[in-house]
């Protein structure tokens, strides 16, 4: 396809129309004074985050209300098991895990050419589940290609 | 293009945490083992090097050795990128998405990447007609097909496949927080001033985490770039992660001596 | 340019809202893409765009007609936003700043999977340009500007702008056309 075309493309972005209100609101509510409308600017923004702050405080309430009318009900199943250290502590370190992940793939790490980076990526992993005792099903570090497949591109481009 | 390389490695690690105990992943998938099998180039590429080397008086058998090694690599590394192609797609398979949007996502892009497999097959099907001048350029067709075409695929994928096996996390954080509600109510301990401002402290996180998460979606869907995306997936993990301290807190309070 | 635009800027000079209005309404679109393809995230791109109009609504008394349209002015004061939003961001987003907005749920009906991918990735290759290089492509071939419009807005000869934007336009290539 054209470039020319394909740049055009972008002209299909457009503002959230509830967003474009906003803004057009506070801007034009005010008079052509500097102290005015730096309020409005604060006013916008402190408009969007009392909105979640109060969603918030509505949901907290929902939940403990709805959790006290379940409680009447289940009262005979409640079990201090909900606080099982060990079970706690599993779910945990599958956040943590989760978090590690996210951050290999977040984190790429600049300047890095070769194989050695998709050979430390397992290790990562199977560091982790050393460390954290865990069924990971291991990925030695001698079946991690060394030279990946754009690298061979690459070499064989040449 | 280095992010292409990372990802290599990236998606046979995805594929690996598949296996975690925690019903992360089901189903049978294809091993990452005999997906890397079938990807190390090292031996012939040493192989060729030598071939370029040599003193061979024979110019016509030396190309003609170089010639065969190039479209042995070609064809060697179009199979590793079908494979890892097939093994992004058997992640994507294997995933549970809990919602139409996310399942809709998540069967565009096995489509495309299944798509992708048929470019893979068709670049295939030329490398007996090439001179060595023709596998350069075919190789380096393919490292910038890659680069511009592939690269969002993966990059997508990749996003998707995590967040989704957060959701897991997400639910169970949802089940345990209600289950310590009760907990403490049987316990008649509502009204225990360190009691409520755990369990308040602990609802505004797990809500801080769950608007993260909804924000992590909302941007995999508009195809943010994955600086955005992955950001908000790691502020909801965390939110998450501190969340279970508050757990953690609420347990010792609740029942100092286990 | 907007029609009855010079008349629309004196009644705004003269402090008329609703003439600033209508400049709003015809400009908001526009400055708000150029802001967005190089920002990407799509709240921080209100948040600058608002603020672009902001300080034209507070300095449209300094606005003067200098032989291009308001428009000009108005990109250069969001090229200034662009400038100063990236010395000063913070790598990690803050879910305190995020207002309700962010968590809108699309129109299934309006999805379109294969588009969207192909804008994000248009998007991602104009990001990978040089700042300058970024502007020149985002006003001529999105906003439509001509070179002279473009030269007055980014600061340069016409010429130069004709240059910068033929090595955009092959790194493009490079980036999109394979």
């Amino acid at each position: 396809m054209d470039l020319i075309k394909l740049l055009q493309k972008l002209k299909a972005i457009k503002a959230d129309p509830d967003y474009a209100r906003m803004s057009r609101d506070q801007l034009l509510g005010l008079s052509n004074e500097r102290t005015g409308l730096f309020r409005a600017t604060w006013q916008f923004i402190l408009h969007s985050l009392q909105f979640g702050s109060a969603l918030a405080l509505a949901t907290i309430l929902i939940m403990l209300i709805v959790g006290g009318f379940a409680a009447w009900k289940s009262v005979s199943h409640v079990k201090l098991g909900s606080l099982n250290l060990s079970s706690l502590q599993v779910e945990a370190e599958a956040i943590d895990v989760q978090i590690q992940l996210t951050n290999i793939v977040y984190n790429q790490p600049e300047g890095l050419e070769t194989t050695q980076q998709t050979a430390i990526t397992p290790k990562i992993l199977k560091a982790k589940e050393q460390t954290k005792s865990m069924s990971l099903k291991p990925v030695s570090s001698s079946s991690a290609p060394t030279i990946t497949i754009d690298e061979a591109l690459d070499r064989l481009s040449e | 293009m280095r992010h292409i390389i990372i990802k290599t490695g990236l998606i046979f690690g995805l594929v690996a945490v598949c296996f975690f105990p925690i019903r992360i992943m089901a189903g049978s998938i294809n091993s990452p083992q005999a997906a890397e099998a079938s990807c190390n180039f090292e031996g012939q590429f040493k192989e060729l090097a030598s071939t370029q080397e040599s003193n061979n008086f024979d110019y016509l058998a030396s190309l003609m050795a170089e010639l065969r090694i190039r479209k042995n690599l070609l064809r060697g590394v179009l199979d590793c990128s079908i494979a890892e192609a097939e093994s992004l797609r058997a992640s994507l398979a294997a995933l549970k998405p809990n919602a139409p949007d996310m399942e809709f996502l998540r069967n565009r892009f096995y489509e495309r990447i299944g798509e992708t497999k048929d470019y893979y097959q068709v670049q295939q099907s030329r490398i007996n007609d090439l001179g060595i001048q023709g596998t350069k350029d075919v190789a380096k067709n393919i490292k910038e097909w890659r680069l511009n075409q592939y690269a969002s695929l993966v990059d997508g994928s990749t996003q998707l496949i995590i967040w989704t096996k957060n959701q897991e996390l997400f639910q169970a954080a949802q089940k345990r927080f209600h289950d310590i509600e009760q907990t403490v109510r049987f316990f008649n301990l509502v009204d225990n001033t360190e009691m409520k401002e755990l369990l308040t402290k602990a609802a505004e996180s797990l809500y801080k985490a769950q608007s993260a998460n909804e924000a992590a979606k909302e941007a995999l869907k508009r195809f943010d770039a994955s600086e955005n995306s992955l950001g908000l997936i790691k502020d909801s993990l965390e939110a998450l992660s501190e969340t279970y301290q508050i757990f953690f807190d609420l347990s010792k309070a609740i029942n100092p001596h286990p | 340019m907007l029609d009855g635009e010079n008349k629309l800027i004196e009644m705004a000079i003269r402090g008329e809202a609703s003439a600033f209005g209508s400049l709003y309404d015809y400009y908001q679109p526009k400055i708000y893409r150029f802001v967005f393809v190089k920002v990407s995230r799509r709240e921080e791109a209100e948040d600058l765009t608002h603020q672009v109009f902001v300080n034209a609504w507070l300095n449209i008394k300094n606005y003067r007609e200098m032989g291009f349209p308001l428009g000009s002015w108005l990109y250069q004061i969001a090229r200034n936003q662009v400038i100063d939003y990236y010395r000063t961001r913070k790598k990690e987003s803050s879910l305190e700043e995020m207002d309700s907005e962010y968590f809108a749920v699309r129109n299934d009906s309006e999805y379109a999977f294969d588009a969207d991918l192909e804008m994000a990735r248009v998007k991602g290759a104009v990001q990978k340009l040089k700042p300058e290089q970024q502007d020149i492509i985002i006003l001529r071939f999105v906003e439509d500007l001509s070179p002279k419009e473009i030269a007055e807005v980014i600061g340069k000869s016409e010429g130069a702008v004709k240059l910068i934007q033929h090595r955009a336009l092959n790194q493009l290539r490079k980036l999109l056309l394979k």
